[in-house]
C-alpha cells in the first residue's frame, strides 16, 4: 500500500478558518488551500492512501460525483509534485486516523502556487555532497584564507 | 558519506563553528577594539569591533539603540573581524549540503542539539557564525568595502534573529508605524510599499519602529520593537514622497541601490522604541488612483509575512512560522489596495484607525 502523509520535515502550515497556508522552506514555494482542501489536507497529516480518502470523501459527501473525485486525485497530484505530500511505504504502528471532521458542503479543492519568493531561499537541503566535487567551486568565490 | 539530516551537525563543521568564535574571542582578548551595547525589545546585544573593524557598517542603522552605561544583563555577544585584522579557518573540505543558490554561494545550517548557527554568503566574503549556549557569534568579512549595501542598512540581522532565540521575542519583515497610541503592522514581501508608505507617514508626522524588520515580542497585546533607524527606498518612491530626497545619506549611489535615510538623524521625534499593535495590514500595489482598505482573511495576511520572514532569516524557519501564526490568530486584519499617491494612502490609513481600528 502506497500511503501519503504531508511531508513534516520540509512544510509548516496552519489552516485559518476555511484556507490553509503552506510553505514548502526547501524550495521557496508556499500555498494557498482553499475548498474542501483544507479538510483533505488535514486527513494526510496521517498516513493516508489515495483510496482510503476517496472513500472517506464518498462516506461524508453521497452526493460526490465522479468528476468532483477525479478532481481531488488531480489536486492531490498538485500536491505531490510540489513534495507537500510524500509517500510513506510501509505504515507499521501508525495508527490510520481517518476521523477528522468534515463538514459542509464539498467545495472543489484548489491550490494557488507562490513562487515569487524562491530566489531568497535555498534551505540547507538534505543530500550527500558529491565526494569528487567537495567543496564546490564558484569562479567568484571569496573563500577564508 | 552518511546522510545528515537537519539538527544533526557533522563534527566538523560544529568544530569550525566552534574554533572560529573561539579564536575571535582570543583574539579581542588581544588586540582590543571598541566595545557598544546595544537593546532591541528585551535583547541587550554587546558588538565588539576586534581592532575597530566594521564600525561604519554596524554602528549608523543602530545608534538610536546605543546603551551608554554597562548593561547588567547581555543576551548575546558578537564579535565583529576582516581579512585584514585575522583570516578565518576554513570550512571543513567537503560540506555535506548544496550551497549553490539563485543569489550566489552561501551557507546555511543551525542544530538544535548543539545550539550552532551558520549563516555565510561566501560569493560576498561575509561569514557570520553563532553559538546559542555561549551567546557568543562572529561576524568576518573579507573586505568592508566591498559589502553590498544592504548590510548598512540593517547590519547584524541574522544575530538579532539568533539572540531572539535566547529572549523569546521574532524578527520580522514588517514595517511599524503608529498613528495617535495605535500601533500597526504593514506586511509583504520587498517591493510591496512597506518603505515608501513608511517614508510617508513619517514625514506627515507619524511614529514609526521601522520600514523593513522589526521584534515582536507576542504577549495579549503584542508588541514590536524598533530594531533599524533606516528607510531605505528606491528613486521612483524618492520621487513620490516630498522632503525626504535630501536625506538621503548616499546620494552618489550605484543607480541599482536604494537611497537610506536615517530617521534618527533626520526624523528623530519619529522613531521611538516600540508599539503595541493593534491590526495587521498586507499591503498590495493596485496601478489605480484611489486606495481602498479592506477586511482581509487571516490567511492573506499570513501568506504576506510568513513566507518573506522565513525566507529572509533562512533559519529557525518552522519556530518563526509558529509565533507569525499567533500574531495573526490575535490580531485583525486587512489588506491595503496601495493607490498612486502615498500622501493620500496616509490620509486614508489615520481616518481608517481612526473610526475603524480604535474602536475595536
Amino acid at each position: 500500500m502506497k500511503y501519503l502523509v504531508v511531508n513534516s520535515s520540509h512544510v509548516s502550515f496552519e489552516i485559518f478558518d476555511k484556507e490553509a497556508v503552506v510553505v514548502n522552506f526547501i524550495t521557496g514555494k508556499y500555498f494557498g488551500i482553499t475548498g474542501s482542501g483544507p479538510d483533505i489536507w488535514r486527513v494526510f497529516e496521517n498516513p493516508c492512501t489515495i483510496e482510503q480518502l476517496t472513500g472517506l470523501l464518498k462516506s461524508v459527501y453521497t452526493n460526490i460525483t465522479d468528476r468532483q473525485i477525479k478532481n481531488v486525485i488531480a489536486f492531490i497530484d498538485s500536491l505531490v509534485k510540489e513534495r507537500l505530500l510524500v509517500t510513506v511505504d510501509k505504515c507499521e504502528n501508525i495508527s490510520i486516523k481517518l476521523s477528522v471532521d468534515i463538514t459542509g458542503e464539498f467545495l472543489e479543492p484548489a491550490i494557488d502556487i507562490y513562487d515569487d519568493l524562491q530566489e531568497l531561499i535555498v534551505l540547507d537541503p538534505v543530500h550527500d555532497a558529491d565526494p569528487e566535487r567537495g567543496w564546490p567551486a564558484q569562479q567568484t568565490l571569496i573563500e577564508p584564507r | 558519506m552518511p546522510l545528515i539530516t537537519p539538527g544533526s551537525m557533522s563534527q566538523d563543521i560544529q568544530q569550525f563553528i566552534s574554533s572560529n568564535i573561539r579564536v575571535a574571542h582570543d583574539t579581542w582578548q588581544k588586540l582590543g577594539g571598541i566595545e557598544s551595547y546595544y537593546r532591541f525589545g528585551s535583547i541587550t546585544l554587546s558588538v565588539r569591533h576586534i581592532g575597530n573593524t566594521l564600525v561604519s557598517t554596524v554602528t549608523p542603522a543602530i545608534k538610536h539603540a546605543l546603551v551608554n552605561d554597562i548593561p547588567e544583563t547581555i543576551n548575546g555577544t558578537i564579535y565583529t573581524l576582516d581579512s585584514r585584522i585575522l583570516s578565518m579557518r576554513k570550512p571543513p573540505g567537503i560540506w555535506p549540503f548544496s550551497t549553490e543558490t539563485h543569489q550566489g554561494h552561501q551557507r546555511i545550517h543551525w542544530d538544535t542539539e548543539t545550539g550552532l548557527a551558520l549563516n555565510s554568503d561566501e560569493s560576498r566574503g561575509i561569514w557570520q557564525l553563532f553559538n546559542l549556549k555561549t551567546a557568543c557569534g562572529l561576524y568576518w568579512v573579507a573586505d568592508e568595502a566591498t559589502l553590498p549595501s544592504w548590510e548598512a542598512g540593517s547590519p547584524l540581522r541574522i544575530f538579532i534573529h539568533w539572540c531572539s532565540w535566547l529572549t523569546g521575542e521574532q524578527l520580522i519583515h514588517a514595517a511599524g508605524l503608529q498613528w495617535g497610541n495605535t500601533g500597526i503592522l504593514l506586511t509583504g514581501s520587498g517591493g510591496s510599499g512597506k518603505s515608501t508608505t513608511t517614508a510617508a507617514a513619517v514625514t506627515a508626522g507619524w511614529k514609526t519602529i521601522g520600514d523593513d524588520f522589526v521584534l515582536l515580542a507576542n504577549k495579549d497585546i503584542p508588541r514590536a520593537s524598533c530594531i533599524y533607524d533606516t528607510i531605505k527606498l528606491t528613486q521612483q518612491s524618492l520621487d513620490k514622497v516630498a522632503g525626504i530626497a535630501d536625506k538621503a545619506v548616499n546620494p552618489g549611489r550605484d543607480p541599482d541601490d536604494k537611497s537610506r535615510v536615517h530617521l534618527g538623524d533626520t526624523f528623530r521625534q519619529q522613531l521611538i522604541r516600540e508599539i503595541s499593535v493593534k491590526a495587521l495590514f498586507a499591503l498590495q500595489i493596485s496601478n489605480t488612483q484611489d486606495t481602498r482598505i479592506l477586511p482581509s482573511s487571516k490567511a492573506q495576511i499570513m501568506t504576506a509575512l510568513a513566507p518573506t520572514t522565513m525566507f529572509m532569516l533562512k533559519t529557525g524557519v518552522r519556530e518563526s512560522f509558529l509565533n507569525m501564526t499567533k500574531l495573526v490568530n490575535l490580531l485583525p486584519c486587512f489588506i491595503i489596495r496601495l493607490g498612486a499617491n502615498p500622501e493620500e494612502v496616509i490620509n486614508k490609513l489615520a481616518i481608517f484607525i481612526e473610526y475603524s481600528i480604535d474602536s475595536l
